[in-house]
């Protein structure tokens, strides 16, 4: 009897081990969860940047982004990516679909926004696309494009519209998602590109070229040296319709009416919502003069200060009198931030607003406004 | 009797070795896994980046060169600052320059951004050498921290301080 029972009890622990191992509901899909994710086009890499994660970028090492060691970070910058669906009227006068990097798995995960909000499942969401959202599009397939921001017609209410309505979905959507995420929507700080890009042999054929929008009052001349105007290597040009009719329209216009549509997502449809807010991404690249500029004063002077225009001198105040030199703050292509506006400008106050959010020490509530 | 209550002694230490070993492979079958996402969990503050590399490509700032055969940052002297001079060093480590431009160069350094299609541009820091520029480090953001470029001179050629 005693051997039976020892019997007994060896197999039914080995049989009980086992039942822990292989019963139970599934288990649940795969995270990886970080603290911060930042989503959006090439400019919204310089967010997740400041942040600490470079995300995937050609031959550049994880290391090379500022460390923010007491929290993490996923950079998904996607190129071109924008929230607006429809088909680009690209510069040289070609067509693409528009790449909903939203609504649409992108990026090398192919994942839309509500996967990485899962997979990641971050308690701070970063949200910007700008220089590809404010190209023209159509809608429908009629001429000219019925999609214009920059306008003040029916085809800006269109695409105003399509934009207003991604940007609320997307917001929800990261609401919505396992930990209860802020989302920041970053504005867009002026661009000034000098000529249309990408730079032939960069891209696919058939999309160099494809993307020009000046900051200047009226149509510019290419700078090149990659692109003309009319969308051929080299340089020279005046800027022409893409389509033939349609009319110049600059994007600091545009990016008014876009910044615009930003603030009033946020005040119409979460208004009452804490946890959603406007990342003022653009009053620290603007100046004084709210307009593009290469040259910014460091912070805390970085929008009320104006550089000198010949010596890029910065006379201050604060902390102390003197004279600092301002910073060289953005790409040579003028869209992008420098390694400077990116550490230099932009991480303070990021990173003082996202540790806020994260209820670190060295948050500063008041540096996400 | 006795031989009787040994039999019995050994028997009962046989069967208790062999239900321990019975429970002892379960849990080791249990606890060896197969292929899987190691999940970070909330709160986790380590890094999920791998140690911090670098693209360094000529001497770190513990080795730079001395500080008198850096030009100062009001010294008129230094090679042209245009894509040529620039790509002529960065093309024999990094390969193509066509998308490679001069952004600014000054006291005896410079910088280059590189275009990438439709991704953000990749940035190169160089260091002036009698009549050539050679390049320091090729990054994205944190391009010259710890190089040795002037203070007076980072911000103003878009070099991270």
């Amino acid at each position: 009897m005693r051997k039976f029972i020892l019997l007994a009890a060896g197999v039914l622990l080995s049989v009980g081990t086992l039942a822990a191992c292989v019963g139970g509901p599934p288990p649940p899909p795969p995270t990886d969860p970080h603290d911060v994710l930042t989503v959006g086009d090439s400019v919204s890499f310089s967010l997740g940047c400041a942040l600490g994660d470079p995300g995937e970028i050609a031959g550049i090492p994880p290391g090379s982004c500022p460390s923010t060691p007491d929290y993490s970070t996923h950079n998904d910058w996607v190129g071109a990516c924008t929230m607006t669906p429809g088909t680009l009227s690209l510069y040289n006068g070609g067509t693409a679909g528009a790449p909903n990097c939203n609504s649409v798995p992108a990026g090398s995960r192919n994942l839309t926004w509500q996967d990485e909000a899962n997979f990641f499942v971050p308690r701070v969401v970063v949200i910007n696309t700008a220089g590809w959202e404010i190209q023209d599009r159509f809608f429908s397939f009629s001429q000219p494009p019925d999609g214009q921001w920059g306008a003040n017609n029916q085809f800006f209410n269109n695409i105003a519209a399509q934009y207003t309505n991604q940007l609320f979905n997307a917001i929800n959507a990261f609401r919505s998602s396992p930990r209860d995420p802020v989302v920041l929507i970053a504005n867009a700080p002026y661009i000034d590109p000098p000529q249309p890009l990408p730079a032939p042999g960069s891209v696919p054929a058939g999309v160099e070229c494809s993307w020009w929008e000046p900051n200047d009052g009226g149509p510019p001349v290419s700078q090149g040296p990659d692109c003309t105007g009319d969308s051929t290597p080299g340089s020279g040009g005046q800027w022409r319709s893409p389509t033939g009719n349609t009319s110049y329209r600059s994007s600091h216009g545009k990016l008014d009416q876009l910044n615009a549509m930003i603030n009033q997502v946020k005040s119409q449809y979460f208004g009452g919502d804490p946890k959603v807010q406007v990342f003022n991404f653009k009053k620290h690249f603007n100046g004084t003069n709210n307009d593009y500029n290469d040259y910014v004063c460091p912070p805390p002077n970085d929008f009320n200060v104006t550089p000198d225009p010949l010596t890029h001198n910065c006379a201050i105040t604060n902390p102390s009198p003197g004279v600092v030199p301002a910073i060289l703050a953005r790409a040579p292509d003028k869209g992008h931030l420098s390694p400077a506006g990116t550490t230099d400008i932009l991480k303070p106050y990021l990173d003082q607003c996202v540790r806020s959010k994260l209820g670190l020490g060295g948050g500063v509530p008041a540096s996400c406004t | 009797m006795r031989r009787v209550t040994a039999r019995v002694k050994r028997m009962k230490r046989t069967l208790l070795t062999t239900g321990l070993l019975l429970g002892g492979l379960a849990l080791a079958a249990c606890g060896s896994e197969g292929p899987g996402v190691q999940a970070r969990q909330a709160g986790d503050t380590t890094p999920t980046t791998t140690p911090e590399t670098t693209t360094t490509t000529a001497a770190p700032a513990t080795t730079a060169a001395p500080a008198t055969t850096v030009a100062p940052a009001t010294a008129p002297a230094q090679p042209p600052c245009t894509d040529e001079a620039l790509g002529a060093a960065y093309a024999p480590q990094h390969g193509n320059t066509a998308a490679l431009r001069a952004q600014s160069c000054e006291g005896g350094w410079a910088t280059s951004s590189e275009g990438h299609g439709y991704g953000p541009p990749t940035f190169t820091l160089y260091r002036a050498e009698g009549d050539h520029w050679v390049v320091v480090n090729h990054s994205a953001a944190k391009l010259c921290e710890g190089q040795g470029v002037p203070p007076d001179v980072a911000p103003r050629i878009g070099c991270d301080t």
